[in-house]
């Protein structure tokens, strides 16, 4: 601490603010998880870039394989077929559920809110478990039909692409409803209540305000339910047939049963170029609309 | 200033990016003094506060403390107290131990701080609520307890950011009384940020006026109000009348000033200008007063003009008069005894040399 | 979610929903919650049979349950890796929410992208990543591998739920902390930690839960020996369709149930 009343400040003390400061203190809480995430997760994923171009030495190899191996181009294309109509179904249902919940008040609200929440807590494999029960031969579905209609459905309800379709869309419709609810409960409810003074009809104010306003959300939505159902593993491995294998499972194949880790990495890679890429998209059609 | 000032501020500024909040701000502040940074909002007032607190770093300048470099010392070790607009008393703790805080931090003993806590709820008169959680209190009450925290430990400087701001108009009159109260028996050193000028009128020893990240004057109370050096100052303290106009010399005491308008008038001396400089003449409404056309008047300033607007606002009549095609003066005058004009009828307007303030524009 | 008075603004158009909307919503909420009904009946089923509706009733399968010894060995092990998941995500994940809200420093923008990549990639490449990884250091197969690579995936979730709980507290109590004397450690131990306990509570709660159900992570990273509850029900499920899954299904959505509730009532308690 110097006496000093006239001249300059020299540099130094002024550094010595900036790094007193409460802002700068403040970011140091960053270090914990920053330590975490640089050990367990970007050094990861270096390996398996690393990996992806190693077999006894540099090699494009991996990527060769898989981009010349007709079994990558059938699953790529399960996995995109899966994913772009679990989606849309999955909009398609979930944006009725969140219209529906933004009209109620607070505690109806509450209570509808544990039909979305407690699906979206329960693990996988209780889901998966009870489609199973559900679809299955001695099932809900097709015992009712029996019982009811005296009627045999034929063919299976699961181990199939309809299967891994329930089970896709239960998983996606809460990341669907999240987002859009939390868009229509932002909106001004003045906006619609101006709209109908004004003369437009229910339907009308629903077209041209609400649903127009709550585009960016169902922007939102859809970039999470592609980027979480891409790397779906579970349930096409439980509720699907041999033929609705994603990508995921080609790469626990490779990784497990043939023991080629250089393949399972040049997928992984692949992977999350097409994922990247799809948010990346999503992101710049979520910023257009909002400019 | 003889005494040492307990903080001085030198040439700050504060940059975020490349926008400057605080441009070279140089400022002494007294022991005892109640500084108020006046501005509008956006103006850099609370930047300037958030520096002085040690909240936001300077980005160019200096910080002394009783003589000591404080410019690196993080806020924790200033010594200074804070009360807030919203309050920002912490709800999991109750009253006694929000006021206790400080004392905690700085390791008093136990009675010590008992003792110290119930004065300081005596002071601000909330005896008896020591076990509430401010959840429990209102606005006005937890403002209190918000200064008890902050007067507690006796800190050296007691910092302000619109305190007043979130409570009603008679709240936050009974609240001016007490902070004035409480500044005159601790002989506490205040700085208050405000954008509310009467607040800052009625209660500063000093105020500073801040705009567009610059301090843009500094003086007392009454000088800001009677004799401002900018037209500025005379726009945002106060209402101010307004003439553009060319100085001519001082003469018998007096200065001359010829008004764009057509007419001489005489006002407070000016010997730092040179004749001929353009300047403005600035006139407080309640110096006016108004006479019928042809009346008597003697030694007094005159201009004649028409009523355009007149209406009672309580205590005074507002009266606008149009003295040429662009010129309107604000008139005010005590509605218990002043006379009332029609609209449309020639007055006279007369006012004293010591009421026209020559501004530099 | 929003503070404005919702429930005045509603009641104006609450029975005007329109039967369509409704009966539409009605089947989804249907479609939502069967899996979880169906499977508490069937856990009293008195047969190993899957079928639905069960016959009879009993407790049996949860006795099959818990004298099971590789059940109550994997839930075990479940327990253990959610619990060290979970302190590790909140030890992580606490303080990087505080700097992100509070510090307006220039690189928390890019820190806020860091501590979010966990969500925004696949976790099966990153858990391929940590298979790999772990096994060059030798502690693959381990349960610390496990708790590692659930803390890291758990932390965006805490961040998020941190961040909302932030948001809700004045941060000029922190600054009045700060001018008062205490240093910004202080500050976040003794002022910052207690405004938002109920935060860090529902975060644990998320966190533990979502480990204690992780499947991918846990699929390549578990051993034999570290097998955890998911995993076991996983190859259940794929070899054999015990009933014993229904009792354990039941006991896990339990386990969800009032975990959603506790959270969804320290969110309320916040806002």
């Amino acid at each position: 601490m110097s006496r000093t009343l006239t001249g300059p400040v020299p540099a130094s003390t002024l550094w010595q603010a900036k790094r007193a400061s409460p802002d700068y203190q403040k970011a140091w809480f960053s270090a914990p998880a920053i330590l975490l995430i640089a050990a367990v997760f970007v050094i990861p994923l270096a390996i398996v870039l690393l990996q992806s171009l190693y077999r006894e030495g540099f090699t494009l190899q991996g990527y060769e394989q898989i981009l010349g191996s007709t079994l990558f181009w059938r699953i790529l294309r399960t996995t995109l077929e899966i994913t772009l109509e679990a989606s849309l179904i999955s909009l398609l249902l979930g944006y009725p559920v969140a219209y529906f919940i933004s009209q109620l008040n607070r505690t109806q609200r509450a209570i509808a809110m544990i039909f979305v929440l407690l699906p979206f807590w329960t693990s996988i494999l209780v889901k998966s478990f009870a489609f199973i029960v559900i679809l299955g031969e001695q099932g809900i579905v097709k015992n009712l039909l029996r019982q009811l209609l005296s009627y045999e459905l034929s063919g299976s309800m699961v181990f199939n692409r309809i299967g891994v379709m329930v089970g896709m869309v239960h998983f996606l419709i809460p990341f669907c409803v999240f987002p859009i609810l939390n868009n229509l409960l932002a909106q001004p409810p003045e906006l619609r209540r101006a709209a109908l003074i004004m003369g437009a009809s229910r339907r009308q104010v629903f077209f041209r305000v609400t649903f127009l306003l709550s585009i960016p959300a169902i922007v939102a939505a859809a970039a999470m339910t592609v980027v979480l159902s891409i790397g779906v593993f579970v349930t096409p491995a439980l509720l699907g047939g041999r033929r609705d294998m994603m990508v995921a499972n080609l790469i626990d194949y490779y990784t497990r049963e043939a023991l080629d880790w250089n393949m399972a990495a040049a997928l992984s890679i692949m992977l999350l170029a097409v994922s990247g890429a799809l948010i990346w998209v999503l992101s710049r059609v979520d910023n257009a609309d909002r400019h | 200033m003889t005494a040492e000032p307990i903080v001085s501020i030198r040439n700050a500024s504060v940059v975020y990016g490349k926008v400057a909040a605080l441009q070279d701000a140089t400022i002494d502040i007294a022991k005892g003094d109640f500084l108020t940074l006046l501005g509008p909002s956006g103006s850099g007032k609370t930047t300037l506060l958030n520096a002085i607190a040690g909240v936001v770093p300077l980005s160019t300048g200096q910080l002394l403390v009783e003589g000591v470099d404080m410019t690196a010392v993080p806020p924790n070790r200033r010594g200074f107290g804070m009360v807030f607009q919203n309050y920002a008393l912490m709800p999991h703790l109750t009253v006694f131990e929000n006021i206790a805080f400080p004392l905690r931090i700085r390791r008093v003993a136990g009675e010590q701080v008992h003792r110290k806590v119930m004065e300081a709820l005596d002071l601000v008169r909330l005896t008896g609520l020591a076990e509430r959680r401010p959840k429990q209190l209102s606005g006005g009450q937890q403002q209190r307890v918000a200064l008890a925290r902050a007067v507690v430990y006796e800190p050296k400087v007691i910092l302000m950011d619109e305190p007043l701001g979130a409570l009603d108009k008679q709240l936050r009159e009974g609240l001016q009384g007490e902070i004035r109260h409480l500044h005159a028996m601790l002989g506490a050193t205040v700085v208050y940020v405000t954008h509310d000028q009467e607040e800052a009128l009625s209660m500063s020893t000093r105020i500073a006026l801040i705009s567009d990240a610059r301090i843009r004057e500094v003086g007392s109370p009454h000088d800001m109000y009677f004799r401002p050096r900018t037209a500025f100052t005379a726009g945002f303290v106060g209402t101010s009348n307004l003439m553009k106009g060319r100085y001519r010399g001082d003469a018998e005491g007096w200065s001359t000033v010829e008004l764009a308008g057509g007419g001489l008038v005489r006002g407070v001396p000016r010997t730092d200008l040179v004749a001929g400089a353009e300047i403005m003449v600035m006139l407080r409404p309640e110096a006016i007063d108004l006479l019928g056309p042809g009346e008597p008047t003697s030694g007094l300033n005159l201009l004649e003009g028409e009523v355009t607007d007149h209406s009672l606002q309580g205590t005074t009549w507002r009266t606008v008069i149009a003295v040429d095609t662009e010129t309107r003066i604000v008139v005010q005058r005590l509605s218990r005894v002043a006379r009332s004009f029609p609209l449309r009828s020639r007055v006279q307007l007369c006012w004293r040399p010591d009421d026209t303030v020559i501004l530099t524009q | 979610m929003s503070t404005t008075p919702t429930g005045t603004r509603r009641a104006t158009i609450i029975d005007r929903i329109s039967l369509p909307l409704k009966i539409v919503a009605g089947l989804v909420f249907a479609f939502l919650v069967a899996p979880s009904l169906v499977v508490i009946p069937m856990s009293f089923s008195d047969s190993r049979e899957i079928m639905f509706p069960p016959r009879g009733f009993s407790w049996m399968l949860y006795r099959e349950y818990f004298a099971g010894p590789e059940w109550v060995a994997s839930t075990i092990e479940s327990t253990v890796v959610a619990t060290g998941a979970t302190a590790l995500s909140l030890a992580a994940g606490v303080p990087v929410a505080y700097a992100l809200v509070r510090s307006r420093l220039f690189g928390m923008a890019i820190v806020r992208v860091f501590v979010m990549m966990p969500i925004l990639v696949p976790t099966i490449v990153f858990a391929l990543g940590l298979y790999i990884y772990f096994a060059r250091l030798g502690i693959s197969g381990s349960t610390l591998s496990l708790i590692l690579g659930h803390a890291v995936h758990n932390v965006p979730f805490v961040v998020l739920v941190v961040i909302a709980g932030l948001r809700q507290v004045n941060p000029n109590i922190e600054v009045a902390a700060q001018v008062l004397g205490a240093s910004v450690l202080r500050t976040f131990f003794s002022v910052v930690l207690p405004m938002i306990a109920s935060s860090i509570l529902a975060a644990g709660l998320f966190s533990f839960l979502i480990s204690f159900d992780e499947v991918v992570i846990a699929w390549f990273l578990s051993s034999p020996r570290t097998m955890t509850l998911p995993i076991k029900m996983y190859s259940s499920i794929q070899w054999e369709v015990s009933a014993v899954l229904s009792a354990i299904s039941t006991l896990l959505t339990l386990l969800s149930l009032v975990i959603c509730v506790v959270g969804v009532a320290l969110r309320e308690k916040e806002a």
